[in-house]
């Protein structure tokens, strides 16, 4: 009878593994494990290598990249940036590249540590919060490079790289109060971490400038996935007046879509999650920072310090509006592309502002 | 006076106040109404995160490719079925220990759902989305001050959560079925001398639970919202525990505890909006200060079924593991 039951018990579970297996059909080979998930791409194919000189070639395929993320890399959001940036410069340079996902910050320096010992040249700490464990690493591996996120001390191994998307954050901020009708914007975030409070801070800068007299509200939910409490805060906020919505977090569209008011992304172009509602997004592109920064290595040229790819680098600016752009006004659209432009060519400095929020 | 409050007790910034605080209760009541069914029956069940987390997962994907919010969730409840045999399978027959066995099934549980969400959707930087269920206005009802707003204003799976409160008082207290389970919780040597069989109705309870977390979690990510993201279960499974010891293990008393749960969550969300001199992380404690707070008020009255956590052994033998 136990035997029985047990028997029937995995069949189940057999049958609804192969039943999830086989929806998967339009799923690339290479989706593999979740927690440490490591994936090489092939050498530079044949053609690309006979155009280049053989030097530089095989100085290049020694030279292998690794990059750490506290998330999963499909996050659309911060984890997905430095994904689609590492991908994106390898496979354009030729070089060998593996990640490793949802990497917690107690585990981050086994997992740093484990990279540098397999020979990884270079390898991108890709959080907040991994700047210590890189440092005890560095130190143990002097030949290879680390570049942490936004880390304050450095070694002549280890740099750190920002992501001065507040100047975005700024523009972002201008344009919700240009199309408020409600003179009052919302902001709804995960937590109150340096670079969102930065973030913040030129949002409202950016926001004033447009409209002194706006009210930007905003909310830390306390957690960076909680799609139904962050869509609750955002909603929380439309209650209050909030007719613009700037969306930090998964969840924050939701609450647009089914409110009807407008939603800004961030990080990504996220007007697929609400084709209607999103007017742009704040994107930033980690994709020519890893690209110079693995060329130096290639080159032995790299030295350490803050590498910050802003707007004027083409890293952080607006994604196309999809169509949406006829509801902004004509003089809102010119004054934040004219502030675009300025920022661009160092005529304005979005100020840089991390100090708490109440 | 009167007119003044009144006129704020259904302004639409407090009927959204209140709305709000059910829609963040209801996935916290499911699973707690199901805990209600195996710790009455004796068993406990730390792995309600767990159950929720692939009742989340199972309810987006199958609603996600049959087009249908409630075909996922039919889903939902066929693997919270299959989730408390698997529980009652280790718990029951076993008698390993019912809390390392519910906290190994929470960390797997979290780990599967990501692993099987990446497996079925690939890494593309457009995740899926469905059409979460709307938000059904009962007809006069909803329009009660107070009362409407928070009960009459929500979505189809809100409505079915307070028929499952009532038929679950109904089972506990009107039917023998549901003396069979509490007598199984407290005294199953007893009751197995009486003639009850404790082993199936603890299977029973445990299988109820699974069913009633797993729609718990459905509801997130179909009626929430119509996302699935790893781990976005976030501790209610957790919460729920707790929301049965201060319910008392009563569905009424799980009711008005999530419910006022919820409603401390609604209102740390608005108080931040006010800009107050306290910092976020405080007001994001709040709903979880009072679930200590009313703890220690209700530790001495609130008595758990007495033979929770132990496993019952047909010869009368104690399980030594």
């Amino acid at each position: 009878m136990k035997k029985r039951v047990l028997l029937i018990l995995f069949c189940f579970v057999l049958a609804s593994t192969l039943l999830f297996a086989a929806c998967n059909t339009k799923t690339e080979p290479t989706a593999a494990p979740v927690i440490e998930e490591t994936k090489t791409v092939a050498e530079v194919p044949a053609a690309e290598k006979s155009a280049d000189t053989s030097v530089a070639t095989d100085k290049k395929s020694d030279v292998k990249v690794a990059m750490v993320l506290s998330g999963p890399i499909n996050d659309d959001d911060w984890n997905s940036v430095g994904y689609n940036g590492l991908k994106k410069a390898c496979e354009e340079l030729g070089v060998e590249f593996a990640y490793s996902e949802s990497v917690t910050d107690a585990d981050a320096e086994r997992v740093i540590r484990d990279y540098a010992a397999r020979g990884y040249r270079l390898i991108f700490a890709h959080s907040f919060s991994f700047g210590e464990a890189t440092l005890k690493v560095a130190k143990d591996f002097p030949e290879t490079i680390f570049m942490a996120g936004t880390a304050n001390e450095l070694t002549e191994n280890m740099g750190t790289y920002d992501n001065p998307d507040y100047q975005g954050a700024y523009l972002a901020g201008m344009l919700a109060a240009g199309i408020s009708k409600t003179g009052t914007i919302g902001w709804v975030d995960g937590m109150a971490s340096p670079n969102m409070l930065a973030n913040l801070h030129a949002y409202q800068a950016g926001a004033l400038e447009m409209n002194p007299e706006i009210k930007v509200l905003h909310t830390f939910i306390g957690s960076w996935y909680d799609p139904p409490k962050a869509k609750e805060a955002a909603i929380a906020q439309i209650e209050q007046g909030a007719d613009v919505l700037s969306s930090q977090g998964v969840g924050v569209i939701d609450a647009a879509i089914e409110k009807k008011v407008w939603a800004l992304g961030a990080m990504t172009d996220q007007n697929f999650m609400g084709p209607d509602v999103v007017l742009t997004s704040v994107m930033w592109d980690l994709y020519p920072c890893i690209k110079n920064v693995t060329q130096e290595v290639i080159d032995g040229t790299w030295k350490s310090g803050n590498r910050s790819y802003g707007i004027a680098d083409g890293a952080v600016y607006f994604a196309e509006y999809h169509g949406l752009d006829s509801n902004i006004p004509a003089d809102v659209l010119e004054k934040v592309n004219a502030k675009f432009d300025a920022i661009k060519t160092g005529e304005f400095e979005v100020p840089h502002d991390t100090s708490e929020v109440k | 006076m009167i007119g003044d409050l009144f006129s704020f007790l259904t302004s639409s910034i407090f009927e959204g106040f209140l709305t709000a605080s059910m829609r963040l209760a209801i996935p916290i009541m499911l699973a707690a109404i199901g805990g209600i069914y195996n710790e009455r029956a004796g068993i406990s069940n730390i792995g309600m995160e767990g159950f929720m987390i692939v009742g989340s997962l199972t309810g987006f994907v199958v609603s996600y490719y049959s087009g249908s919010v409630w075909i996922g969730i039919l889903a939902a409840i066929f693997l919270g079925i299959l989730l408390g045999l698997i529980m009652g399978y280790f718990e029951i027959t076993l008698k390993v220990n019912q809390v390392v066995f519910g906290i190994s099934l929470n960390l797997f549980c979290v780990g599967l759902t990501s692993f099987l969400f990446r497996i079925i959707f690939g890494i593309t930087s457009n995740s899926p989305r469905i059409t979460p269920l709307p938000t059904i206005m009962i007809p006069i009802l909803s329009k009660i001050p107070v009362i409407g707003p928070i009960l009459f204003q929500q979505t189809a799976l809100a409505y079915i959560t307070y028929i499952l409160v009532l038929i679950t008082a109904i089972i506990m207290y009107r039917s023998a079925w549901g003396m069979n389970i509490i007598a199984a919780g407290e005294n199953p040597e007893a009751a197995e001398t009486m003639g009850v069989d404790v082993i199936r109705t603890r299977y029973y309870a445990i299988i109820i639970s699974g069913v009633l977390c797993s729609i718990g979690g459905a509801f997130l990510s179909t009626a929430s919202t119509g996302l699935f993201v790893q781990n976005m279960t976030a501790g209610r499974g957790y919460i729920a525990l707790a929301i049965l010891v201060i319910g008392r293990w009563d569905p009424f008393g799980v009711f008005i505890a999530a419910l006022l749960f919820g409603a401390a969550d609604a209102l740390q969300l608005r108080t931040q909006l006010f800009n107050f001199d306290i910092p976020y992380q405080f007001l994001v404690m709040l709903p979880y200060i009072l679930c200590m707070v009313v703890m220690i008020f209700f530790s001495k009255s609130s008595r758990a079924p007495a033979a929770l956590g132990e496993p019952y052994d047909r010869g009368g033998k104690k399980s030594e593991i």
